[in-house]
């Protein structure tokens, strides 16, 4: 009897978790959380400036924290995981403070932000950084589909609208608001 | 969170790290006066005329982009999410040890449309010839146009078991396996277009059984360069996946590997830049399938 009540609630949970009623992510994510994000950006940038960097987790709890510091020839990579106190010992050699990486730390945990970065992007041959901010996508824990990135792309530079609509629709970014953009991919760095 | 700091611990560990800073190896410098010759045959080649072969690639993005791999072979960058990693991790060892030729190659290509290597000649179909140049959303890739040609020709022609299935090249096939490089084929293609005498160590699904890794890859650094053929899903680790596949999927070269503080620290260049980072020994093993060395340095 025991065996059936545990086959029987094993199968519900393969089954809840294979079909699931969640709303995707979509422009409205960013609407509805929009305060939160754009202080998030706001602080991002500032310690940016102190000290290239991005920051996110590397497991789905949002215990363990990858950090990547950029020099202009040097990227150093630390993960909590392997030895907390020694990661952010070593980080006191950069610009950034503890309480720097505290905040930031805290504000994309409350957000269940997974990675904030910064990538380049070409349009035209014209280079233009963008701030990514990844998300955990509607699909990301079913068991069969691969993983699913919902990403937040904030565009540095503001170049003629229609021209960069239509290439960055291309790439398979949706416009949502004034140089901001979202787009769903299996990478979230 | 991070709100335990205690003094002297840190402080200590603060000076060991800078002594370790200080004292850190550099990384392989070029011959310069064979960066030079390589420079003067940009040079000598350059023109604003657009390729009959290549008709979608810009010249002027066409040079530059040479001029800064042989320049600063630091940056060469395969771009995301590209396959091109096996072909870059060997471009970046020929601008190191022989940019004079790299650039031969490249010009040859650029000019003819075909190269002649060590053993064979290199070809390029009308299907690759046509987008080399037109790679899209792939970082800085997408103006590096001879970065484009070159890695697509040597997609083209050297083929392993893992091309088997797409041997011809369609728009979107630099990110598939129509790209993808076993170590086999790695190797194969570094003793092609070297012409050295190049030593492997390891295979696609199990690494070397019994070899301690990091004595191997520390001895062997001294006198050789080595690459590494590794899982860059162990190097960048993360949990988000159910099940990450223990297969190697990524070639870097190592710069320096050292031991302090009971960790392996490892410095090699991959996408564009040196990456430093310390690990686990044993995470070490478990990331590493094979080791490729050549006594060029």
């Amino acid at each position: 009897m025991k065996k059936v009540i545990v086959l029987f609630l094993l199968s519900g949970i393969l089954l809840s978790s294979c079909f699931s009623a969640k709303i995707r992510k979509s422009e409205d994510y960013y609407f509805e959380n929009r305060p939160a994000l754009e202080t998030l950006l706001k602080d991002y940038e500032a310690l940016y400036r102190k000290q290239p960097f991005a920051i996110g987790f590397s497991d789905k709890r949002f215990s363990y924290y990858t950090i990547i510091m950029y020099t202009d020839s040097v990227r150093y990579l630390y993960n909590t995981h392997m030895n907390r106190k020694l990661v952010f010992d070593e980080m006191r050699q950069s610009s950034l403070t503890v309480e720097d990486l505290t905040g930031i730390a805290r504000q994309i945990k409350d957000l269940k932000c997974l990675w904030i970065g910064k990538n380049e992007l070409y349009i035209d041959n014209r280079k233009t950084m963008a701030t990514n901010l990844s998300f955990k996508s509607q699909l990301f824990n079913r068991p069969f589909e691969e993983n699913k990135y919902y990403i937040l792309s904030f565009l540095e530079t503001r170049m003629s609208k229609a021209a960069t609509t239509r290439r960055l629709r291309k790439y398979g970014y949706h416009e949502v608001g004034r140089n901001v953009y979202f787009t769903i991919s299996n990478r979230f760095r | 969170m991070f709100s335990y700091f205690p003094g002297n611990v840190y402080i200590r560990i603060l000076f060991i790290l800078l002594l370790t800073l200080a004292a850190e190896a550099q990384p392989p410098a070029q011959n310069p006066e064979a960066k030079q010759r390589a420079l003067q045959r940009i040079d000598r080649a350059q023109s604003s005329r657009k390729s009959e072969y290549w008709p979608n690639m810009n010249p002027v993005l066409f040079y530059r982009n040479l001029r800064n791999n042989v320049d600063s072979p630091l940056y060469l960058n395969q771009g995301k999410p590209t396959y091109f990693c096996g072909y870059a991790a060997l471009t970046h060892f020929m601008l190191l040890y022989d940019p004079e030729d790299y650039v031969a190659r490249m010009i040859d290509l650029y000019t003819t449309g075909t190269t002649q290597v060590t053993d064979k000649t290199l070809n390029s179909s009308e299907r690759i010839r046509k987008a080399a140049g037109t790679l899209y959303n792939k970082g800085v890739m997408d103006i590096n146009h001879a970065d484009q040609m070159w890695f697509m020709v040597l997609s083209e022609n050297y083929k392993g078991y893992l091309n088997l299935r797409d041997k011809a090249f369609d728009p979107g096939d630099e990110n598939t396996f129509w790209a993808a490089t076993n170590f086999r084929k790695f190797n194969r293609m570094l003793r092609s277009l070297t012409g050295l005498e190049v030593h492997a160590r390891g295979a696609d699904l199990v690494g070397p059984v019994f070899l301690n890794y990091y004595r191997f890859c520390h001895t062997k650094n001294e006198e050789h360069t080595v690459l590494l053929y590794l899982n860059n899903k162990a190097l960048y680790p993360n949990k988000f996946f159910r099940f990450i596949l223990p297969t190697p999927t990524h070639f870097v070269v190592l710069y320096d590997i050292d031991r302090a503080d009971g960790y392996n620290m490892l410095d090699y260049w991959d996408y564009g830049l040196r990456t430093k980072m310390k690990l686990r020994k044993r995470k070490f093993r478990k990331l590493v399938y094979g080791i490729t060395y050549i006594k060029a340095k």
